[in-house]
């Protein structure tokens, strides 16, 4: 990895896309967001992100659905991924496939501030957490 | 006794004294005619014997009363007669008989056949009657009609099925409720971490400011929603009645939404005169908010979210459509129901509680009036709240 970490965040609201990619973008990270995981396969082999952040609950594909099918793309295998919802993922197995598929954590929104999610990110890629990015920088 | 010569010398006279053995037989035919007097009396019990093989050999009261024959109506035939055709046709009777010789005993609960065709739930229990040698003298046949109890035991089970139901559906309320409120949570304790630690650069402190106050609204929504919840399962929801116009209420609802619209165009159509309406202004704010938050959640795609108000017939009208995902046809009767979420592939991402269109309608009929729902599938939805009143009278 070299130069600024990318993270792909594949998040479905966008208001909650937004408040993360701010914040991890503010917090040293290069952001990119797709609002369903129907082309993240594609996304993964094409632009290489350093780290994944999957929502759960997505349309078209759940998110511990679409870990298991990224593991089998190009790119896909290795890749860190947190799972991120607000949904404990106990009920329905979820949180156990998510793991299965080499999820590193299964963080809930609730308790995760923008600032935290960049801690784990940055503990994960074995980076310390950049502080807050210069002014000027979005 | 005898000489040796053939006279007779002394007569011996033997005398055994038969008194007990009198005794014991008349009592055991005073007791036999007791039991028999017993046995005969009984109402609440069809006790009667059956020979070798199968054919009734006496009748009681009880067997009267529960099965409907007279004694002479049916001693003489075959006990298969009390047997649903159906267990006929499977040889239960003879099943039972079977097991009887062979255990001592046969015991079940079942349906039987009174002599007007009508059924009843049955405890029977046969014993098999054997002399002292073993030989098979028939069978002991005991017969309870359980019916009541059945029907009472199926009626707690019903009733225990449906509270189990509810307390499912509860639950499951609660896990969307909490899940509702979690996500305007994030968002807020995510802000205010930011703005704490100084990651919200100054200019956009307002713009973070309008988008909490709309999670925070969406909180109080819930929260107003559980309320009302309550005090509609109370029946302690009190209307305040005001006369005002549905034209300005929407336009106010409108004006509430068009921030969080992201997206979505929001439009009002009104007549010209005032669409007058004597309501709970508050609540019919609800319900206006509620279906313009609908048709912006369940048109993921955008568009326009077209509002018309106006009157017709002596009725006031609010219509709210989306060019959304619509409604299948074998999902509308569930619409209104209380938390009847209504999952499909498309929608399963939006959020909801499965609590408001229930809400809304009840509201909407305490007021004397409905919502209406019309839609096509994957194209469309068109919701329109109808209220007594209309009258421009101001």
């Amino acid at each position: 990895m070299a130069g600024v970490p990318y993270v792909l965040l594949v998040e479905d609201d966008s208001a909650m896309a937004e408040m993360y990619r701010h914040g991890l973008e503010r917090y040293g990270f290069r952001v990119a967001v797709l609002p369903d995981a129907g082309g993240l396969n594609l996304s993964v082999e094409k632009d290489r992100p350093d780290i994944l952040v999957l929502d759960w609950e997505l349309p078209i594909v759940m998110g511990d659905e679409a870990l298991e099918r990224l593991r089998k793309a190009d790119g896909g295998r290795d890749l860190p991924v947190f799972m991120l919802s607000n949904f404990s993922g106990t009920g329905n197995g979820a949180i156990d496939r998510a793991f299965r598929a080499g999820a590193l954590a299964w963080l809930e929104k609730v308790h995760t501030t923008p600032a935290l999610l960049a801690t784990k990110l940055a503990e994960a890629l074995g980076t310390a957490r950049p502080d807050l990015a210069e002014e000027g920088i979005p | 006794m005898q000489t040796d010569a053939g006279q007779p010398l002394a007569i011996l006279e033997i005398n055994s004294d038969l008194t007990r053995e009198r005794t014991i037989s008349e009592e055991l035919l005073q007791s036999e005619q007791r039991f028999s007097l017993l046995v005969s009396a009984v109402v609440d019990y069809a006790i009667f014997m059956l020979d070798p093989v199968g054919t009734v050999i006496s009748w009681n009261e009880g067997a009267q009363r529960i099965k409907g024959y007279a004694a002479d109506e049916i001693i003489g035939r075959h006990f298969s007669k009390f047997y649903p055709p159906e267990d006929v046709a499977k040889h239960k009777p003879e099943h039972a008989l079977e097991v009887a010789r062979r255990d001592g005993r046969y015991e079940e609960e079942g349906w039987r056949v009174r002599k007007d065709g009508n059924r009843f739930w049955a405890s029977v229990i046969i014993t098999v009657l054997r002399d002292s040698s073993g030989q098979l003298r028939g069978y002991g046949k005991v017969t309870r009609d359980i019916t009541h109890r059945r029907n009472e035991d199926e009626r707690i089970r019903t009733h225990a099925q449906l509270m189990a139901e509810l307390e499912h559906t509860k639950t499951q309320f609660l896990d969307l409720a909490a899940h509702e409120l979690r996500g305007p949570l994030t968002l807020i304790r995510g802000y205010n971490s930011m703005l704490e630690d100084g990651a919200i650069p100054p200019e956009r402190i307002p713009q973070v400011a309008r988008l909490l106050e709309g999670r925070l609204a969406q909180i109080d929504l819930l929260v107003e929603q559980m309320l009302e919840m309550a005090r509609l399962e109370h029946d302690r929801v009190e209307l305040h009645l005001e006369s005002f116009d549905l034209r300005q209420l929407t336009l106010e609802e409108i004006r509430k939404f068009q921030p969080v619209a992201n997206g979505h165009h929001l439009s009002l159509t009104a007549d010209s005169v005032p669409a007058m309406v004597m309501a709970d202004r508050s609540r019919i704010g609800t319900i206006v908010g509620n279906l313009i938050d609908n048709a912006i959640k369940y048109s993921p795609g955008g568009g326009e979210i077209r509002c018309s108000v106006g009157t017709t017939n002596g009725q006031a009208f609010i219509t709210v459509s989306d060019p959304g995902l619509g409604i299948a046809p074998d999902h509308m009767p569930l619409l209104f129901k209380r938390f009847s979420r209504l999952p499909t592939e498309e929608n399963k991402s939006i959020s909801g509680t499965g609590l408001a269109l229930y809400l809304c309608q009840e509201i909407a009929h305490r007021h004397g009036g409905e919502i209406v729902v019309a839609s096509k599938p994957s194209e469309s939805s068109e919701f329109t709240l109808r209220l007594p009143g209309g009258e421009a009278t101001a």
